[in-house]
């Protein structure tokens, strides 16, 4: 199992807030992700009629999830293929460690995939023995720098070149120390040259799965860097790893997420490449997998049905709710501690995790509502975060002082009495600020004041200024 | 271990649903509704060729229109331009006459890492993202697309359809069975460093399109 660190977010988010190299990264997501999908969604006129189509799709096959699993899983078998069901983490890493025993591998590529972060699958390998290697430029650079994706579509985008010019240097000693290595495209190169050779001589290539399309049994993938085709057309043995909700029904149906999913996640109209991909090398092929091999992996997610969090199983994890989160866009996504950051991150890792390992995530939100908005599947992320909210205060796992609020509600209910405490402390803060107007520091709220002033109150309450007859539009007429 | 949790991960999706397994009645009228059902609601006007050209020429696509017969000169000009040998790898089902070029080398075959171009046709061209539609097959295998650092496709010009539906019908029409079906909307790419857009990481740099 991971090792999460979502219960220090607060540490974490204030560690990231004086970061100077990860603001000036994360500053990139605003000019690109966020202006990139505004103008391909402004360009789909058909965009709302989509959605809505994709989300009735989701549903639908929710509702009949059993039957159409069952119809992909005969359908892979009668094309050669084979399916591996797993109900959580560790017997999802057991099948593909089988797999790679029995074959003998040695060194397994694998292109990009959230749920693979999610059950540990690279430790586990690793620990039994296995080289795996990321293929996707993101998830390698971060292999090498052994950090965790800060982002569910590019999981370096807390990184700056430069650190990455260095990552390559240390990383690829086997290349020219003195080789020039100071732009972008340099980069790329050295990271092309280095995985060309590696994608040949895998035993084992592992690719997640965007949809699994139940009529026909075929496994649909979206990238642009190529990596993922070489991954699973080059090496011995292709294993697709997707979770249970990614099952569509018809190619049709696939369609009306790919036209949302690229829009929504980099403002593409399409990636680079979609692969449809359906069982082994056949008997006359040049090239392709010998064995094919799907693994269904339940992890906590038959459970949200039927329940309140049953919308974030449509999730087609395009995201835009990070990049438009105003929390993200602070801390960016390693704050959060789980694999998945962000506002779809505060619901779906308290779903999958638990709660008590992930409780502050749902609180990582000013509930600004951009989440909804953007997301391509209209989950309710706010609504869910503020289910999590009610749950953790029943359970009691807020913070003591966090109880206070019944002491408020004690006196809120009474409104006399409210009146009266409220008087006398609007006062007191009034007087004291009297003179600058602000405070620079208050007791209790220096998380406030340490960064900004907070402005002092009139020395009346509006309550008391209303009985009076003199409002402050009454004063200025 | 997978026979007990697939018993398991059906079991716990039933209970949520509150029920049990479909029967084979209910599970026929679902394959009937849901995968014989009508094509999705149609949004695409005008030329389907300059709607094509214009998507794919976004997507860093380098689209040209050119004679069957011109094929091989237009391609000794691209190894020439870019100061290549001349030898490429084409896929084995193109309808050109190679013999007629001495000069130029041509394997086929898989790809391999040491190619530098390649030369394949397409199923079909998607107006809607300016996308083609290859197919995997013992003629034409995947890793042509993948490996080499150009790739030349050839499309039929009366083979532009407006909707990704369309060329899944066009693969059931013609008996098709392919095992794989790649989508590909131009060359590769990334924006993972600094979100700044390259062009070429690792599929093919360039990406020709040549409307015959």
């Amino acid at each position: 199992m991971q090792l999460f660190t979502s219960n220090e977010f607060k540490d974490n988010a204030k560690a990231a807030l004086q970061n100077p190299i990860l603001q000036q990264a994360l500053n990139n997501i605003r000019h690109g992700f966020v202006e990139k999908r505004a103008q391909a969604i402004a360009k789909m006129p058909h965009y709302d009629e989509v959605r809505n189509q994709a989300i009735q799709i989701k549903n639908h096959t929710l509702k009949y999830l059993d039957f159409y699993l069952q119809e992909f899983e005969t359908q892979v078998v009668a094309s050669g293929g084979h399916v591996h069901w797993a109900e959580n983490a560790n017997d999802a890493c057991q099948e593909v460690i089988g797999i790679a025993n029995r074959i003998k591998a040695k060194l397994i590529t694998k292109s990009k995939s959230m749920v693979t972060e999610e059950i540990g699958l690279n430790a586990a390998l690793e620990q039994s023995g296995f080289d795996v290697v990321e293929t996707d430029l993101g998830e390698y650079i971060i292999q090498l720098r052994n950090e965790s994706p800060s982002h569910i579509v590019a999981p370096a985008i807390h990184l700056l070149k430069e650190q990455i010019t260095k990552t390559f240097y240390e990383a690829h000693t086997s290349l020219n120390p003195n080789r020039k290595l100071d732009n972008i495209e340099q980069l790329l190169n050295e990271a092309r040259f280095i995985l060309r050779d590696l994608f040949t001589k895998a035993d084992i290539g592992i690719t997640g799965a965007n949809c699994l399309i139940a009529e026909n049994g075929t496994c649909v993938m979206v990238t642009n860097e190529g990596n993922g085709d070489l991954t699973q057309t080059l090496a011995r043995v292709h294993i697709v790893i997707a979770s249970i909700e990614k099952i569509v029904p018809t190619y049709r149906d696939a369609f009306s997420i790919l036209r949302l999913l690229p829009r929504s996640a980099t403002g593409q109209d399409i990636t680079s490449y979609v692969s449809f991909s359906k069982g082994p090398k056949r008997e006359h092929d040049l090239d392709g997998p010998e064995e094919f091999h799907v693994i269904l992996i339940d992890d906590g997610r038959s459970k949200l049905i039927d329940s309140e969090f049953q919308d974030i199983l449509r999730c087609i994890r395009c995201g835009a709710c990070l990049n438009h989160c105003p929390v993200y866009q602070a801390v960016g996504g390693q704050a959060y501690g789980t694999p998945y950051p962000g506002p779809m991150g505060a619901v779906i890792s308290p779903s999958l995790f638990g709660l008590e390992k992930t409780k502050d995530l749902p609180n990582a939100s000013t509930f600004c509502g951009r989440c909804e908005e953007v997301c391509p599947m209209k989950i309710h992320l706010p609504t869910m975060m503020r289910y999590y909210r009610n749950q953790e205060f029943k359970k009691k796992l807020t913070p003591r002082w966090h109880r206070g609020i019944k002491l408020w509600a004690y006196f809120a209910k009474r409104p006399k009495l409210y009146h009266w405490w409220a008087s006398k402390l609007i006062n007191i803060l009034g007087r004291f600020g009297e003179k600058k107007g602000r405070f620079s520091y208050l007791p209790f709220a220096s998380e406030w004041t340490n960064f900004r002033d907070f402005p002092a109150p009139a020395k009346k309450t509006f309550q008391q200024q209303l009985k009076k007859g003199k409002t402050r539009d009454q004063q200025s007429a | 271990m997978t026979n007990k949790a697939r018993k398991k991960i059906l079991q716990n999706i039933q209970r949520a649903l509150n029920r049990t397994e479909l029967s084979v009645g209910q599970q026929q009228t679902l394959r009937e509704t849901i995968y014989y059902s009508k094509k999705n609601n149609e949004f695409i006007t005008g030329n389907l060729q300059m709607l094509f050209t214009e998507k794919a020429t976004k997507a860093h696509a380098i689209v040209n229109t050119c004679s069957l017969t011109s094929v091989p000169s237009y391609i000794l000009q691209i190894l020439k331009n870019e100061k290549l040998p001349f030898i490429i790898r084409a896929a084995s089902d193109l309808p050109i006459h190679w013999r007629d070029y001495p000069e130029l080398r041509v394997h086929e075959g898989k790809a391999l890492i040491s190619d530098a171009v390649s030369v394949t046709s397409s199923l079909c061209g998607v107006a809607e993202t300016g996308t083609l539609v290859l197919l995997s097959s013992r003629a034409s295998p995947s890793t042509l697309y993948f490996l080499p650092i150009i790739h030349i496709i050839l499309l039929d010009k009366q083979k532009i359809v407006p909707y990704y539906e369309d060329a899944i019908e066009m693969v059931r029409e013609l008996h098709l069975d392919p095992r794989m079906i790649h989508f590909i909307t131009g060359p590769s790419r990334t924006a993972d460093i600094e979100q700044s857009l390259q062009i070429g990481m690792h599929g093919p740099k360039q990406l020709y399109v040549l409307l015959i």
